[in-house]
């Protein structure tokens, strides 16, 4: 008797299972958690192309990255997007991408291209960055760190928040404007300032979402107790958009010193054995397209790749786009890259 | 003189040989591959990091030292409640010690959540103390701190010495210490000098077991402690996920492994000293007598009601009510796929997936468990092999299990990779050393006479398996599909590496959403763990009474 | 019918069976009877098919056993520990058997309950196995080997874990039921008042191997050796000896160029009565205790030369120290080889 209900459930689980694994047309974005695009420009996408558009997030940008070259040989959507060039070497080594020269790149100053291989294709920009809670630091009187080296200050003890660079793509970018600020073989190396930033006691949360919604006080709506937090240059707009009065004053601010940012660039790339290349080519031809990259700025506070694009107001009157950000060497980051997390995350999270 | 088995019964049990082959000797040899020869070549640079850095040892000490502490404080607060659970008879006994023993099947995640929702910054004693002191701040700072971590391992682990002490300290009885006090000693001697010897053994069992489950936590450490309270397990985690040093890695695995198995060396010896002394004389509890009694036994009662109830019914609460007035929404949002998620299908598709991974995971674990079990049990050098080999998985992690699973079998002919089967496989596999230890003893027990007897009376050898041997192992059979069934709903460490896409499961799925920072996917995530504890308890429950019921007690 | 040819059996370096040769005829029961270890329970354990590397053959109604399994000999099995399944009822546990055999389950209950009554269960039926007393599960244990009609019975130690006060009774009644069911049956047993109750042949083990093979009351009267004599509980055996007192009888001066060994004064042959059987040699003794017994007295006497003797005899007056004459007739004598 049990033995046949065993059966019948067993039989039933695999005919569920059978169902379930059945796909129609559609195209799988791999991409990390912080993904965000409005709803109505994707539906335009997928009515205008007739595909279905499935969002599949893999942990942070790190993540997202490992695993796709985990599974390279048996890719788990069609294109990637959110790699950006901290670990852009990481995924093209591994080879998991198939080059797809779009005809909207045309459009794209060729700066942003990493190479002359198509395998990845520019989308976004984005300076990483400090912000600060504006009211805070009226309040207390305090003077805005000037410089990386500031953030030793004891004035600036307990007030920063910042991405593990080992699980956060902003994290790392932070971690490398230091490199470029301190060095790695310096006396004074990156590794003292950071031990530095330990004694004053600076917080290290796992992903940019942890720190910013979780532990800044402007972003976590006062729940948090950090002032300070390394973000995006375009976060303080998109914190007026999407504040109470969306056209009102600052409530925070970015600082972009020079040296003291780090410039992201997001690339999307069809993943070797897509499943839906031609879908794939489609969304990467949409993703530069005007409708997309319009909304770029107000869903992940970043900038298009893409000239000409409309800025929203809120955007106009409010980013602040650094003139010398950091710069590390594209070979250097690839050679040292792990060795810099391994070694950060040996001082930091013991 | 020199039996041999029938080619029928050699082929069947080569079929939990070549599982066990396949999906754990495998993958932990492409572990060891991979920390050893990274690059194709004996590299043994990945050791010298381990040796170099203090920050790996410091990992290890950590782990050590917060399943030290964990131990402690666990061994600290069973001590007088086993002594009470063994000393006095009172109404609600044996089920307050049967519910007691709830946490044991309660997945990691849901644990951690449950916590979270009554001690988290925004958890329910927060709110409490904001609300009678008029704070605007949380007074209480759990989150991410070793505090809570410990307990949470008390709370899980409390069950389990309780029990090993309790019946223990009854199978002693209680004649030497009333001896003790004809001969003036004093409470404080009588715990000196009487109690703590003579328990000694069922301590340090339970302490060793403790110890271990400690030793190996990682979801409550991953999800409650943050990478800077990284045990062996989370730096695994952290080393293949996030930093992607495959090697390190592995080689963290790798020692990992060899604490384990000298940790289980000693654990079983300690065990066989305990089943030694444990065949002594059985004193009967007495009912309580004085106020004082009543007091004690009462506040035992409280203790335990406080520990282990107090955080699951805030996270139902958590679940039912936001803003202070009733809201189920998050159970309906479960219903809901929408592109904002984190999680690539509904949730509610992470309860059909539990579910069925459970369900073939129970089927693939009792199949082989009971081949293995009557392997293990029929004379011969097999069996003697076999015994310790079908242990081995509960001696590793789970997190080394999964990564070694997508290090191995990601490569034709065994690309399993980014199929849902790996999933079920993994559970089967973490389950079969809990099925076979269920089946074991009362299979052992059966005396040969009784096949004898049923084969004079005309039984072939089939018609025994099913007349004789399977329903006198009926309730080691039900006892270890239960393990199965909710060893796999609660599984997290391998899932985590080997669930995706569609095939998420229930933990990972609350893992996903409860890390989201959004109030939806934090409420969704508490109603999946409100489910998913329900789904627990009710299989839980379900077969306690069938095991009652059902098959008679042998 | 039954026919145990050479067999031979080891348990690793250690030999259990050495060269046996035993029959059973139809209707009869036999006994294995001896000490535990002496390979009484493997040879019933090779005639079930229980035991299957072995040499020699077993042959039933002239067909050899040779490879047939347990399950197709039809022959029953009582256990010593009589092995009821716990997982059944009393009933389910008779029933057994008949379900393999095809019986329906109707058919099954009812002989089931025929069986039970006819062992003093009636209505038992649906018991606990696990609630029975000794005795019960006894008699479980023995309808449930009966229910399939067995070819031959084979029972190991029946009794073995019953009271000695009930076991002669039950001995008794085991042996009615066999007969009014006319079956054969090898039953073995250490317990030698057990053997001649249950009996009609028994055959005396001794390490491995058969010493005697007799009817009941031949065996007590002739036992062939010495072994067998103590086994039996006989104790008035003594080397054979140029000045020992029995040297009046003229089978005992003859023993030695026969080749035996020992004497065995039976104590059926002993008396202390004043009017002696004719034929009686007398001997003067010391009375060095007396136990009394209800029914009658166990004597030890002393022979002069300090040979002691024991029999029993009915109420006597002398006390222990005191000077008795006692006869012992010629037939007492009974010569025993190694």
């Amino acid at each position: 008797m049990f033995a046949r209900l065993l059966l019948a459930l067993l039989a039933l689980c695999l005919f569920a299972g059978a169902v379930l694994s059945q796909e129609g047309d559609s195209v799988v974005v791999l991409t990390h958690d912080s993904f965000a695009m409005s709803e109505a420009v994707l539906t335009a996408f997928e009515e205008a192309n007739g595909i279905k558009v499935e969002i599949l997030r893999s942990g942070d940008a790190g993540q997202m990255v490992n695993q796709a070259v985990l599974s390279v040989n048996n890719p788990l959507g069609d294109l990637l997007y959110g790699v950006d060039n901290s670990f852009l070497s990481r995924a093209l080594n591994a080879g998991i991408f198939t080059p797809y020269e779009s005809p909207a790149l045309e459009f794209v100053s060729a700066e942003y291209l990493p190479d002359d291989t198509y395998r990845v294709t520019p989308v976004n920009y984005g300076d990483v960055c400090l912000n600060y809670d504006i009211a805070y630091f009226e309040e207390e009187s305090l003077a805005l760190p000037e410089s990386l080296g500031d953030l030793a200050l004891p004035e600036y003890a307990r007030l920063l928040v910042v991405e593990n660079p080992a699980t956060s793509s902003p994290g790392l970018a932070f971690l490398l404007a230091t490199i470029a600020e301190f060095g790695d073989d310096e006396e004074y190396s990156y590794l003292d300032f950071w031990e530095d930033l330990r004694e004053n006691d600076v917080l290290v949360a796992q992903g940019w979402t942890d720190a910013y919604y979780g532990e800044f006080t402007v972003g976590s709506r006062g729940s948090g107790t950090r002032p300070l937090v390394v973000s995006y240059a375009s976060s303080p707009p998109a914190e007026v958009y999407y504040s109470d009065d969306p056209e009102g004053e600052a409530v925070s601010g970015a600082i972009i010193n020079d040296d003291m940012c780090f410039r992201q660039i997001e690339y999307a790339g069809i993943l070797s054995g897509a499943a839906n290349v031609a879908g794939a080519q489609l969304f990467i031809d949409f993703m530069l397209s005007p409708a997309f990259q319009e909304e770029l700025p107000l869903n992940m506070f970043v900038f298009p790749v893409v000239q000409d694009v409309d800025l929203p107001e809120v955007f106009l009157a409010h980013a602040a786009i650094p003139e010398q950000p950091a710069a590390v060497d594209p070979a250097l980051i690839e050679e040292e890259r792990e060795e810099w997390i391994q070694a950060w995350s040996e001082v930091m999270l013991r | 003189m020199r039996r041999y088995l029938p080619p029928g019964e050699y082929l069947l049990y080569t079929l939990p040989l070549v599982f066990l082959g396949l999906f754990y000797i495998y993958p932990l040899l492409s572990i060891f591959d991979i920390s050893l020869r990274p690059a194709g070549l004996l590299d043994l640079s990945a050791f010298l990091r381990l040796i170099e850095s203090d920050y790996y040892l410091g990992t290890l000490l950590f782990t050590i030292y917060q399943a030290a502490l964990s131990t402690a404080f666990t061994l600290l607060l069973a001590l007088p409640l086993a002594y009470v659970f063994a000393r006095y008879r009172f109404r609600g006994k044996s089920i307050l010690l049967s519910l007691a023993s709830l946490p044991f099947v309660l997945p990691t995640v849901v644990v951690a959540l449950a916590f979270a929702a009554l001690l988290g910054s925004k958890g329910l004693l927060n709110d409490l103390l904001r609300t009678l002191f008029t704070l605007e701040y949380s007074p209480l700072q759990l989150e991410r701190t070793l505090t809570i971590i410990i307990i949470v391992h008390v709370f899980y682990n409390l069950a389990i010495a309780l029990r090993i002490i309790t019946g223990y300290w009854a199978s002693i009885g209680f004649e030497t210490e009333e001896a003790a006090r004809c001969l003036g000693a004093g409470a404080l001697a009588i715990w000196r000098d009487i109690r703590l010897p003579l328990i000694r053994p069922a301590l340090l069992s339970a302490g060793a077991l403790v110890f271990i489950f400690c030793f190996t936590s990682f979801g409550v450490v991953l999800i409650l402690g943050g990478i800077r309270f990284a045990t062996l397990e989370v730096q695994i985690y952290y080393q293949a996920v996030s930093i992607f040093n495959l090697s390190l890695a592995a080689a963290l695995s790798l020692v990992q492994i060899l604490s384990m198995l000298a940790m289980m060396v000693v654990y079983t010896q300690k065990q066989k000293k305990l089943h030694l002394t444990m065949a002594s004389s059985r004193a009967l509890a007495r009912p309580v007598r004085s106020a004082r009694e009543v007091l004690v036994v009462l506040s035992c009662i409280a203790l335990i009601a406080l520990l282990l109830f107090t955080p699951l019914l805030a996270l139902v609460f958590r679940s039912l009510f936001a803003a202070g007035r009733f809201d189920a929404s998050a159970y309906a949002e479960l219903l809901v796929k929408t592109r904002a998620s984190l999680l690539f299908v509904a949730p509610i598709e992470s309860v059909a997936n539990s579910l069925r991974y459970a369900i073939l995971a129970t089927a693939g674990a009792l199949t082989l468990g009971l081949i293995t079990a009557f392997m293990v049990q029929r004379p011969g050098r097999l069996a003697k092999l076999a015994d310790p080999l079908f242990m081995l998985p509960l001696a590793t992690s789970a997190v080394t299990l999964g990564f070694g699973f997508i290090v191995a079998l990601d490569e034709p002919p065994l690309n399993l990779r980014s199929s849902w089967l790996i999933i079920p496989i993994s559970h089967t596999l973490v389950a079969l050393p809990f099925v076979i230890r269920s089946i074991l003893p009362s299979l052992r027990a059966i005396p040969p006479s009784l096949r004898e007897a049923a084969a004079v009376l005309g039984a072939n050898p089939p018609q025994r398996l099913l007349t004789i041997d399977l329903p006198l192992v009926g309730r080691g059979i039900v006892v270890g599909a239960t393990f199965a069934f909710t060893v796999s709903m609660g599984e997290f460490g391998a899932s985590l590496f080997v669930a995706q896409r569609e095939s998420v499961t229930m933990p990972v799925a609350i893992y996903r959403l409860f890390g989201d920072p959004g109030l939806v996917s934090y409420r969704q995530a508490l109603a999946l763990s409100v489910i998913l504890m329900l789904v627990c308890t009710i299989g839980f429950l379900l077969i306690e009474r069938l095991r009652v019921a059902g098959v008679g007690e042998f | 019918m039954l026919r145990i040819d050479g067999v031979s059996h080891a348990y690793g370096d250690v030999i259990s069976l050495r060269d046996v040769e035993l029959t059973l005829e139809p209707g009869e029961i036999l006994c294995l009877l001896g000490p535990s270890g002496c390979g009484k329970t493997t040879l019933l354990r090779i005639v079930a098919g229980l035991e299957t590397e072995f040499e020699g053959s077993v042959s039933f109604n002239g067909g050899n056993l040779r490879g047939i399994p347990a399950h197709r000999r039809g022959f029953g099995f009582m256990f010593q520990d009589f092995a009821l399944f716990p997982h059944m009822s009393v009933a389910e546990n008779v029933a057994y058997g008949l379900r393999r055999r095809g019986y329906s389950r109707r058919e099954c209950r009812e002989r089931a309950a025929a069986l039970l009554d006819q062992v003093g269960l009636a209505g038992q039926d649906d018991r606990d196995v696990a609630a029975l007393s000794g005795g019960q599960k006894q008699r479980v244990a023995l309808a449930r080997s009966l229910g399939p009609h067995p070819r031959l019975l084979m029972l190991d130690e029946p009794l073995g874990s019953i009271d000695a006060q009930l076991r002669d009774q039950l001995a008794l009644d085991l042996r009615q039921i066999i007969k009014r069911e006319g079956l054969s049956a090898i039953y073995v047993t250490h317990d030698h008042r057990e053997a001649y109750a249950v009996s009609d042949r028994i055959a005396v083990m001794n390490i491995g191997s058969v010493q005697q093979h007799a009817k009941p009351r031949e065996l007590y009267h002739s036992p062939r050796n010495s072994f067998v004599a103590r086994f039996l509980g006989l104790r008035n055996i003594f080397p054979i000896s140029e000045d020992s007192p029995f040297m009046r009888f003229a089978a005992y001066r003859k023993a030695q160029n026969q080749g035996f060994s020992a004497a065995l004064v039976h104590p059926t042959g002993i008396f202390l009565e004043r009017e002696p059987p004719s034929g009686a040699e007398r001997f003067a003794a010391t009375l060095s205790a007396v136990v009394f017994r209800g029914d009658s007295c166990d004597v030890r006497a002393a022979l002069p030369g300090g040979t002691p003797l024991y029999f029993a005899a009915p109420e006597l007056e002398a006390k222990p120290g005191e000077a008795i004459e006692l006869f012992i007739t010629r037939e007492a004598i009974k010569l025993l080889r190694d």
